[in-house]
């Protein structure tokens, strides 16, 4: 008795996927279409889906073609740098400082709002009293609920001579105001154009905010370049089309997820000081 | 994506109403976190809320210096043995999951300091009531936290219609007055027959407004399809309650709760009450703190609506017909 018709051509079809798989793992084409990674925890992490398709229909005007990735973790954005095929990535100034020098990254442009390549957070409370110790108190900001988010927040309010406040991660900046506003928490840490756009919509909620402290100033995620990897040709077509980003209805919508309204070159690929 | 009716409700709501009984899983539990800490929270879970549990508790357990016990099931204990269970571990708190584990909670545990979480409208569940012992994050946003952010997504907007079931709702009418009133705005309340409901779906009786509202009604959202669809041939956007279902269903915005976040808010307010800075009566019941955003940019764009730029970082799902890649790792 042979072996039935459908079982058979299965095993052909997983045969020759698990060759093909073999064949792709060992050696990647070398016309592979390059990639872009972007890795920033500071962003908004809940709509990563409609980032990375906005990103990736922007790209799309972008020859030769390059593929765009998101990636939520340090650990796998420094396995993908050791992947040939990643030749551009959008990452934190921090990662740039402590470890761009080993995945050859090679700074091209900043974004801006406002030509501000930097950006601050503000520690903000609701008309409290004077030199309030927030130690033990809640402290809402945006991030996903977990260690590493929280930790990222205790670091940035650490700087800002905050220890021991309990932290209340919610998805956006707007909830911790809005927390705030209702008392739920006794402070968050914010961007400042987020009170701006609370401010125009619902100024009730604002109007009582205090500002306690401000960050250092934060560089926004630098668009890099790893250096080697891409053609000259492949560099100077992402250049052009990213420094016309506002000229399309597509690129507007992924200027406003990334919060900012232009570019500006990382000349000699050093960073805007 | 159409949504039927129901749908709503048993989707980003997922099975929070009454549990049927006869859970067959022995109430026990589950896990416990480092016994190191003083003070013991023992977790009460519905089995019909268990992947909210999840979600919730995980943010839970990463805010909190205590030693967390959680029984998972609580159905399949007799509530006798369960309590007594319970009281072996000399809880300082009991954080109670869902609504059955938040009834049980009230009534046979009601002098330990207890948290609930996870039930839709629960004031119908006569939960936190003035005295006790039991605070709360109910599963309903606050309206100034809606209505702030649908007039981000539309700055232009200044009279909502809202649908409302006769009977049940005027309380939320009133509210949703006071509240759009604070901000400058109108609201034109359309009264519902729940017994006639398709006779006035096509909001054609003559609301005028910028937009429709649906708001965590019931009966309104049962018909949420029909509501999302007359409001469409009404040429009027549909901002909605409860659900970013209604979203993908056609709403231009939606705005649900963001469980994690709800795990969040616990730990501060279990933080409080076991440290004593805080009496239950002090905290009462909070309206949730973290909500996501749900924008249909294909139905902003059908209405002709401009979502600014600036309020992108602040959307939590966007729903977009154009093509998606597959999802990040």
């Amino acid at each position: 008795m042979g072996i039935p018709t459908f079982v058979s051509r299965g095993w052909r079809c997983l045969t020759f996927a698990v060759a093909t798989c073999v064949i792709l793992g060992a050696a990647p084409p070398p016309d592979a279409p390059g990639k872009l990674v972007f890795f920033d925890p500071g962003a908004n992490q809940y709509d990563l889906q409609g980032f990375s398709g906005a990103f990736s229909r922007f790209l799309e005007q972008v020859e030769p073609m390059l593929l765009f990735q998101v990636v939520r973790d340090a650990g796998v954005l420094g396995d993908m740098l050791h992947d040939e095929h990643v030749h551009f990535a959008m990452v934190p100034a921090e990662f740039l400082h402590s470890q761009g020098k080993g995945y050859n990254l090679v700074p091209l442009l900043v974004p801006t709002m406002g030509g501000d390549a930097y950006y601050r957070k503000l520690l903000v409370d609701n008309d409290g009293p004077e030199g309030r110790n927030l130690q033990g108190k809640g402290i809402a900001a945006s991030g996903m609920a977990g260690k590493s988010d929280a930790a990222r927040i205790a670091d940035e309010l650490e700087a800002l001579g905050v220890v021991g406040a309990r932290i209340v991660t919610v998805p956006k900046d707007i909830d911790a105001l809005l927390a705030l506003s209702f008392g739920q928490v006794d402070a968050a840490l914010v961007a400042p154009v987020s009170i701006d756009v609370l401010r125009q919509v619902n100024p009730q909620i604002t109007q009582r905010l205090r500002t306690l402290a401000e960050t250092n100033k934060i560089l926004r995620s630098p668009l890099c370049a790893v250096a080697g990897r891409p053609s000259a040709a492949q560099t100077a077509a992402l250049l052009k089309a990213v420094n016309s980003m506002a000229d399309l209805p597509e690129g507007r919508e992924l200027m406003g997820r990334l919060a900012i309204d232009g570019w500006i070159k990382a000349e000699g690929g050093s960073l805007p000081r | 994506m159409k949504v039927a009716p129901f749908v709503v409700c048993m989707t980003a709501l997922t099975s929070l109403c009454q549990c049927a009984p006869g859970a067959t899983v022995q109430a026990r539990l589950v896990r416990a976190s480092n016994a190191a800490f003083g003070s013991v929270v023992v977790v009460l879970e519905s089995r019909t809320s268990a992947s909210l549990n999840k979600a919730l508790l995980g943010a839970f357990s990463q805010g909190i210096d205590a030693r967390v016990v959680a029984f998972d099931d609580i159905a399949a204990l007799p509530p006798n043995r369960l309590a007594a269970a319970v009281r072996a571990e000399k809880p300082g708190l009991i954080l109670a999951l869902g609504p059955q584990a938040a009834g049980f909670t009230r009534d046979a545990l009601g002098d330990i300091p207890s948290i609930f979480a996870l039930v839709l409208n629960y004031r119908a569940h006569n939960l936190a009531e003035d005295g006790s012992n039991m605070v709360g994050i109910a599963m309903e946003n606050s309206l100034v936290s809606e209505f702030t952010q649908f007039k981000m997504v539309y700055p232009e907007l200044r009279r909502l219609v809202m649908p409302y079931c006769m009977d049940r709702s005027e309380g939320m009418v009133e509210e949703a007055r006071r509240t759009l009133g604070a901000m400058g705005l109108r609201l034109q309340p359309v009264p519902i027959d729940p017994r006639a409901v398709d006779a006035r779906l096509g909001l054609d009786h003559g609301a005028t407004g910028d937009a429709v509202w649906l708001p965590s009604d019931a009966t309104i959202l049962s018909h949420a399809q029909a509501f999302i669809d007359g409001s469409e041939r009404a040429g009027l956007p549909v901002f909605a309650s409860v659900s970013g279902v209604l979203a993908r269903a056609g709403a231009v915005a939606a705005i649900e709760v963001d469980i994690p976040s709800i795990g969040s808010q616990a730990a501060r307010m279990a933080a409080l009450l076991l440290s004593g800075t805080a009496k239950p009566s002090d905290i009462g019941v909070q309206a949730p703190n973290g909500t996501l955003l749900v924008v249909n940019l294909t139905a902003a764009r059908r209405r002709g609506l401009n979502i600014p730029l600036r309020v992108m970082p602040f959307i939590g799902e966007t729903i977009n017909d154009l093509p998606q890649p597959p999802s990040a790792p």
